[in-house]
């Protein structure tokens, strides 16, 4: 009576994750030794392998760490977290979470921070594709018009709230600089891509909160408004700033006038 | 000797690190193989390239995910993907492997052997056909290298592997080297599994360099191809005919030149193992 092939996967499954021996008498072979050998090489090459795509996508957090503490924090999250990913590119993907929740790390907090900063990187580098708009476009729309406008941000700008230096941690890791000591320090960085390249920069909180506006569907008009309490008779003025800068940088993937979207 | 149609020639593994030499170089290459998952991204870099490079070239789709031995069901989204990918590139075909890449909903990330039972045959035959249903074309089916074989086993490698394409009305991606590394691995004599392989199933072969580590080898794609691989590559294509043959380089990536030199002694192989058929 052949074993189902079902009960053959289990076993090996549980045999790569956990090194349970069930599978050892299934494996051909004229002795134990031998057998455990040749199941090692799967055992083996299943960590290394999603250690080489964690140092892929956490070169900066293995910069900071060093080799050693960086080979450390890929055995724990290898042993923590079994891939249900059918692409290893998302494997990484609870780093941020697991240093944040794991004893381990908890107490240093910029690292999850340096995680998840890498990560949106990724995320920025790999999102859909979509024509940003360009000034010229913006220039033909009626002055009667403006008001009323709405804008679809492109689906590659990403923003992110930080507690600490982390940019400037990532920035050192990315120059091979040693990088700086873990400073507490606030700020909001949105993160894109570029000409195919993943970007960053930081935002003024004025520009962070208009962001969030249009990202919601507000119009220019009310990003106007809103600028009023900070920037008065000027709001206007700045609001357009704030929308040549975006539409410079990329973020901007269309606009409507009237219904958001 | 039959000819098939679509033997694209001589082809390389599409890599990031050759993007930009390729495009800037146009090398003598006739055709590339891309990894499917490298490409099953929402968009950006690698999708522009590969898009920019099979406006060049012909390409092949090659994929590591489908686990198609696997006990869980197939997975639709990723079927579903890979059709869409598919008509973005219109590639010649579309390849896989005979293995299972993990079950109960984990990944392994590895091409891991099946145990060669009438069972797994039923299995996995009944699935491709699923899938090229679902595709709407037939898929190749590539040998892995293996380091472990099951007690269970009822017939070798190479009569599993036959028989899957048999029911299945599948294609073959024979890995020349992956036969060498598994003989090796298992004692068998590659030149049998060779003979066993029916030809004229076969669309696409692999070479590939490997690590020896005594005992045995493991397929690492790391280096190039060594003789022994060279002189099973002239036996096969002189039991098999003219087949479409590319070069996997994996890890150690060396210059886009080196790599179409050594595809250089693909073609000199060929040629020379094909005309000693005709003389
Ligand atoms: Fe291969």
């Amino acid at each position: 009576m052949t074993r189902p092939l079902a009960s053959v996967q289990d076993d090996f499954q549980r045999y790569v994750l956990e090194g349970d021996d069930a599978i050892v008498g299934d494996v051909a072979g004229p002795d134990d030794d031998y057998r455990r050998a040749r199941l090692a090489v799967y055992f083996n090459a299943y960590r290394l392998r999603l250690s080489e795509a964690l140092a892929n996508d956490f070169e900066g957090l293995k910069h900071y760490l060093g080799e050693e503490r960086f080979s450390a924090l890929a055995r724990d999250y290898i042993a923590a977290t079994p891939s249900v990913y059918r692409n290893v590119r998302w494997y990484g993907g609870a780093m941020a979470g697991f240093l944040r929740a794991d004893a381990r790390y908890a107490a240093e907090p910029v690292l999850a921070e340096l995680a998840a900063f890498e990560w949106t990187l990724g995320l920025a580098f790999d999102a859909p594709d979509a024509t940003p708009v360009d000034v010229g476009a913006l220039g033909r729309v009626p002055p009667e018009a403006w008001a009323d406008l709405h804008f679809k941000l492109h689906p590659c700008l990403y923003t992110l709230s930080l507690e600490w230096n982390t940019a400037e941690i990532w920035q050192a890791a990315a120059d091979r600089r040693p990088a700086p000591a873990p400073l507490r320090a606030a700020s909001t960085v949105a993160v894109w891509r570029r000409e195919f390249v993943a970007r960053y920069r930081a935002m003024p909180d004025a520009e962070n909160a208009a962001l969030a506006r249009a990202r919601a569907g507000a119009s220019f008009g009310a990003l106007c408004e809103a600028l009023e309490r900070s920037h008065g008779e000027q709001a206007a003025l700045r609001a357009a700033q704030l929308l040549q800068g975006w539409i410079t940088e990329g973020w901007v993937a269309g606009f409507s006038a009237g219904t958001p979207g | 000797m039959q000819q098939r149609d679509k033997n694209l020639g001589f082809g390389l593994g599409l890599r990031t690190d050759h993007y930009e030499a390729i495009l800037a170089s146009k090398p003598r290459v006739d055709w590339f193989e891309a990894l499917s998952e490298n490409y099953l991204i929402p968009g950006g870099r690698p999708l522009d390239y590969l898009e920019r490079i099979r406006r060049e070239y012909p390409v092949v789709l090659h994929g590591v995910s489908l686990s198609i031995g696997s006990r869980d069901p197939l997975d639709f989204d990723y079927l579903h993907a890979l059709k869409s990918l598919a008509a973005r590139v219109e590639p010649a075909w579309i390849s896989d492997h005979l293995c299972w890449t993990g079950c109960a909903s984990r990944n392994l990330h590895d091409l891991l052997p099946l145990p060669y039972t009438e069972e797994a045959i039923e299995h996995v035959a009944g699935r491709v056909r699923t899938v090229q249903d679902f595709l709407g074309r037939r898929i190749l089916l590539e040998n892995v290298s293996s380091y472990v074989e099951f007690t269970r086993s009822a017939v070798p490698e190479w009569e599993f592997l036959a028989e899957i394409a048999r029911r299945a009305d599948c294609l073959i991606l024979l890995d020349v080297n992956n036969v060498y590394v598994s003989a090796f691995n298992h004692g068998f004599d590659a030149r049998r599994y060779i003979d066993a392989v029916p030809a004229e199933r076969v669309r696409q072969i692999h070479l590939g360099g490997h690590s020896h580590c005594g005992t045995h080898i493991i397929d690492t794609h790391d280096a190039e191809v060594i003789d022994e691989v060279w002189a099973l590559y002239a036996y096969t294509l002189r039991r098999i005919g003219p087949v479409a043959t590319m070069i996997e380089r994996d890890d150690h990536i060396p210059p886009l030149a080196d790599l179409v030199a050594e595809l250089d002694r693909a073609r000199d192989t060929a040629r020379a193992s094909l005309d000693s058929v005709a003389a």
